[in-house]
C-alpha cells in the first residue's frame, strides 16, 4: 500500500468511528416512570425481566453496542413498539382480564419462538428462554385459570339475552370502520372448527366460506386463496355440575378476509369485529389494522390463522 | 447450473416447508351442506366437542318456539376434543367419533322422531346401548345459541 493510499484508509476509518462514536448514546431510549409494575412470582419475574424487560419495560438495559447512532436508531424504534403492545411497568394500568390475556399472549408467542426475537436473541444471549423457564411460565399461567360452573347471574343474563335475541328483527347492515361488511349468509357457510378455550372461559364456532372451505379440502392454505372468509361466532361458557358446556351470552362475530394487495399490511387479511347481539362494529381504523394482527402474528407460518385441527395434537410445552 | 441448483433447493426447502404445515391439518370431516348451526356442546369429563346442526324447517321452529313439526332434521356431530396446536389454552375438535340423526316424520297425525347412531370411533362405546329415547330428548331440548 502506497503512503498516499495508507493516509487516505486512516483517513476514513477515523471518518467512520467519528460518524459511529459521534453521536454514541445520542438516539437514547427514555427509561420513564414505573407506575404500577407486574407482581408476580420471583422466578416468573426473574425469566421477565431477563428476556422481556429490555423492550417490554420502562427498566431498558442497553448494552454498549445499542447505544452505537445508527444502531440506536433501530434499537429506540423496537423498544418503542415494544412499550406499545406490552409495558410490564405499566402493568396495574391494564384491567384484570387484558392482564391475564397478556400473559397468555406472552406465553404463546414464546412457545411459538417469537419471542424474544433470534435478531436480539444474536446480540443478547442472556435472553433465551429454556425449557425449564417455559415450565415456570406454564405452571404460572395454568395457575390463572379459574374454572367456574354457570351461577344464576350468567343463566338470567343468557337467557334475557335469549329473549330479546329472538324477538328481535334481523340487524340492518353492519360495516366496521376499515369497510368489511357483516355477512348475514355466514350461517349457511361450512362450520372449519369447535374451539373451548380454557385460558378466558369463551367457546367459539368458526366458519369458513366455500372459497375457504374449498381451500381446506384441497391443502390450498398457505397461503389462503383470495376472497377466502373465516367468521368466529364467540359466547361465553355455561358450565353444568356434569361438566357440560354450552353457549352463554353472545360476545361478538370476529372476519377475517383475505386479499393480500387491499391488506397488505396486515398480513393479507382484514380483520373485522362486531359486538354483542346488534353487532356494533369494533373499533376504529387504526385499531384494527394493529390489535388483531399483533397477535395472529403468532401463527404467521399458517398465514396466520390459528383455529384448525391439526391431525396430531402435539401438546409441546 | 450452480445458481439453478441452488434456486431448485430454495424451493424444495420452501416447498417442504409448506407442505409440513398444510400436511398436518385435518380435513373437514363434516359437511353440513344445507344443515345451519343450533348449538355447541362441550363435555369436559368425556373430552367431547359436539355441533348441533338442523335443517332450516328445525331452526325456524327452534327460533319461533314452535312444536316439533314433520322434516325436521337434527345432527349432533360429536369429535373428540385436544389441544389446538397453534394456541395454548385452547382446546379444539380433533378426531371424528359419531353422528347421531332425528328425523321427525309423521305417523297417524302424530310426530315421531326417529333417531339413528352412526360411530366412528365411538364415546359411547361403555354406555352401549344407547338409549335412543334419552338421546332424541337430549337433542330435541337443546336451545338454540344467539346467533346474530
Amino acid at each position: 500500500m502506497s503512503k498516499r493510499n495508507f493516509m487516505f484508509f486512516i483517513a476514513l476509518v477515523t471518518a467512520l468511528a467519528a460518524l459511529l462514536f459521534a453521536g454514541y448514546g445520542g438516539h437514547g431510549i427514555n427509561n420513564g416512570s414505573t407506575v404500577g409494575e407486574i407482581k408476580a412470582p420471583k422466578e416468573v419475574d426473574n425469566i421477565l425481566r431477563k428476556a422481556c424487560y429490555d423492550c417490554h419495560s420502562n427498566d431498558t438495559k442497553l448494552a454498549w453496542f445499542d447505544r452505537l447512532p445508527i444502531i440506536s436508531i433501530a434499537v429506540r424504534k423496537d423498544v418503542e413498539e415494544g412499550r406499545r403492545h406490552l409495558n410490564f411497568s405499566a402493568w396495574e394500568s391494564l384491567s384484570p382480564t387484558a392482564r391475564k390475556a397478556k400473559l397468555w399472549d406472552v406465553y404463546n408467542v414464546i412457545r411459538a419462538g417469537r419471542m424474544p426475537p433470534i435478531s436480539y436473541l444474536q446480540t443478547h444471549s442472556k435472553a433465551i428462554i429454556t425449557t425449564a423457564d417455559r415450565q415456570i411460565l406454564k405452571t404460572y399461567i395454568d395457575g390463572l385459570i379459574i374454572k367456574q360452573l354457570a351461577d344464576s347471574t350468567a343463566l338470567e343474563t343468557t337467557l334475557s339475552q335469549y329473549n330479546s335475541w329472538i324477538k328481535s328483527k334481523a340487524v340492518s347492515r353492519r360495516v366496521s370502520p376499515n369497510g368489511i361488511a357483516h355477512m348475514p349468509a355466514y350461517k349457511t357457510w361450512q362450520v372449519m372448527s369447535a374451539t373451548s378455550r380454557f385460558d378466558n372461559g369463551t367457546i367459539r364456532i368458526l366458519y369458513a366460506n366455500p372459497i375457504a372451505s374449498q381451500a381446506i379440502q384441497n391443502k390450498n392454505i398457505n397461503p389462503w386463496p383470495k376472497g377466502s372468509v373465516i367468521v368466529k361466532a364467540m359466547w361465553q361458557k355455561l358450565e353444568d355440575k356434569e361438566g357440560q358446556v354450552r353457549p352463554g351470552k353472545f360476545i361478538n362475530l370476529q372476519y377475517m378476509v383475505k386479499d393480500k394487495r387491499k391488506y397488505s399490511s396486515t398480513g393479507g387479511w382484514g380483520f373485522a369485529r362486531f359486538d354483542g347481539p346488534q353487532l356494533k362494529p369494533y373499533g376504529d381504523v387504526l385499531i384494527l389494522a394493529t390489535e388483531c394482527i399483533d397477535c395472529h402474528k403468532t401463527v404467521e407460518q399458517n398465514d396466520f390463522v390459528f383455529n384448525l385441527s391439526t391431525k396430531q395434537s402435539s401438546e409441546k410445552l | 447450473m450452480k445458481y439453478t441448483t441452488l434456486y431448485g433447493s430454495i424451493l424444495l426447502l420452501a416447498n417442504a416447508c409448506t407442505s409440513n404445515y398444510t400436511g398436518h391439518i385435518r380435513d373437514l370431516s363434516f359437511q353440513n351442506d344445507s344443515l345451519r348451526v343450533i348449538t355447541m356442546i362441550v363435555n369436559e369429563r368425556a373430552n367431547t366437542i359436539a355441533v348441533l346442526f338442523g335443517n332450516k324447517l328445525a331452526l325456524q321452529n327452534k327460533l319461533a318456539q314452535k312444536p316439533r313439526e314433520n322434516s325436521e332434521l337434527y345432527k349432533l356431530v360429536t369429535w373428540r376434543q385436544q389441544p389446538n396446536t397453534f394456541w395454548y389454552g385452547s382446546n379444539i375438535n380433533g378426531t371424528l367419533l359419531c353422528i347421531e340423526t332425528v328425523e321427525i316424520t309423521s305417523k297417524e297425525r302424530q310426530v315421531v322422531p326417529n333417531y339413528t347412531l352412526e360411530c366412528f370411533d365411538s364415546p359411547f362405546a361403555e354406555a352401549l346401548p344407547i338409549d335412543n329415547v334419552e338421546r332424541t330428548t337430549f337433542i330435541m331440548n337443546q336451545q338454540l345459541a344467539v346467533s346474530p
